[in-house]
């Protein structure tokens, strides 16, 4: 069963496949980098993957530089009809030790920021969330290799309700 | 939005640390940063500075004359705060006219000399920048010294599964020649603005 799901962040219309488990239903469309707000640097296409009620958007791991523990990986997760939760992110053995979810807060007294892993990352209905710098992030901790510019770093996302949902993050340095 | 929101708790924090020092100078000064007054004086602070231009030695936390040096405190296996910031500053240098630019240099002070040692440090901070310095102690005082000339903080808890976190301050400062503490900008500062002040400063001087 095929439904066209309108996103009402990006505007995009996207394919998801409903009832397709292991199926990725993902789709790349290049879209200009007009599209993106706020002071987010501007991207220069829009990777939507879609699956269940999970639509993502624009994900993307942070290039650093040669020889880093860590990195960070962002995108915005709409939960379309019900609300969700992301409750683990993964990646490749290969690649790091391990993934986290990670909020970065900031003390309001001391302005000292901080990060605090999660355990969920609720989605809330109809809604979307970001994955954004100084806010949610999956935190890709121990790197074993170099994250290049342009390289595509898969992530294994686990949502309560959605189940897995695999995303290709292109490597940005920016 | 959030990084927004985070901007704005920002400008709140600054806020009761600037009415906290008597209140600033906002309106006069014409930046977009917060200012201080009295202008802090963190010239006389020095640290090693493990990059090309130290090579190790203790080098003075000021710019070179008629430059301006942005100074920030970090570490470099921090994965979303630091080099958010770090390419935030990167952006805004590359908005300036190539006069202005050359005349920056852009220092990390590390908070985390344990981690990262000086190879780290020179590797990490060359990502970002053509003309950088990276301070790096580990004799703790020093660094406790340097940051309470700013105004950093930061400190480390035991993380799960062994290792620490660091908590930090996350203020990008800019430091005159004179080693006069000009503004400071909170994280997620708009790359436009940290541009414009650098470009306010390095036009009409201080004159302070």
């Amino acid at each position: 069963m095929k439904t066209i799901i309108r996103s009402a962040l990006t505007g995009i219309t996207v394919a998801s496949i409903a009832a397709a488990s292991s199926a990725i239903a993902g789709a790349h469309s290049g879209m200009p980098a007009s599209t993106t707000t706020g002071s987010m640097p501007a991207m220069t296409k829009k990777t939507v993957v879609a699956k269940k009620n999970i639509v993502i958007t624009n994900p993307w791991v942070r290039v650093v530089p040669p020889g880093s523990a860590n990195t960070a990986a962002y995108m915005s997760i709409r939960s379309v009809r019900k609300s969700d939760a992301l409750v683990r992110a993964s990646v490749p053995r290969s690649l790091a030790m391990k993934t986290e979810l990670h909020l970065s807060t900031m003390d309001p007294e001391t302005g000292r920021m901080a990060m605090v892993q999660q355990k969920r990352v609720g989605i809330p209905r109809n809604r979307t969330r970001q994955l954004k710098m100084g806010s949610y992030h999956v935190m890709i901790m121990g790197l074993k290799k170099n994250v290049r510019a342009g390289t595509k770093v898969p992530i294994t996302l686990r949502f309560l309700r959605a189940g897995t949902v695999r995303v290709l993050a292109v490597a940005k340095d920016m | 939005m959030s990084r927004l929101m985070i901007a704005i708790a920002g400008v709140l924090a600054g806020a009761v640390m600037l009415a906290g020092c008597g209140g600033g100078e906002q309106q006069q000064t014409g930046l977009k940063g917060f200012t201080r007054d009295p202008i802090p004086q963190v010239g006389n602070v020095s640290l090693p500075d493990v990059g090309p231009g130290g090579a190790g030695r203790s080098v003075p936390l000021r710019a070179a004359p008629g430059g301006l040096l942005v100074v920030y405190f970090g570490f470099a296996s921090c994965p979303d705060i630091c080099p958010t910031t770090l390419s935030d500053v990167r952006a805004a240098l590359k908005r300036l006219p190539a006069d202005q630019r050359t005349r920056v240099q852009v220092a990390m002070v590390t908070v985390d000399p344990k981690r990262d040692t000086a190879a780290v440090m020179r590797k990490y901070v060359d990502h970002f920048f053509d003309s950088w310095r990276a301070y790096r102690t580990t004799d703790s005082a020093a660094l406790a010294k340097a940051e309470k000339a700013f105004g950093a903080s930061h400190s480390t808890t035991p993380a799960k599964g062994g290792g620490y976190d660091v908590v930090h301050s996350a203020f990008t400062y800019v430091v005159d020649d004179q080693g006069r503490l000009l503004v400071e900008w909170p994280f997620a500062m708009p790359r436009r603005d940290i541009s414009a002040d650098l470009s306010t400063i390095l036009e009409e001087g201080t004159n302070q």
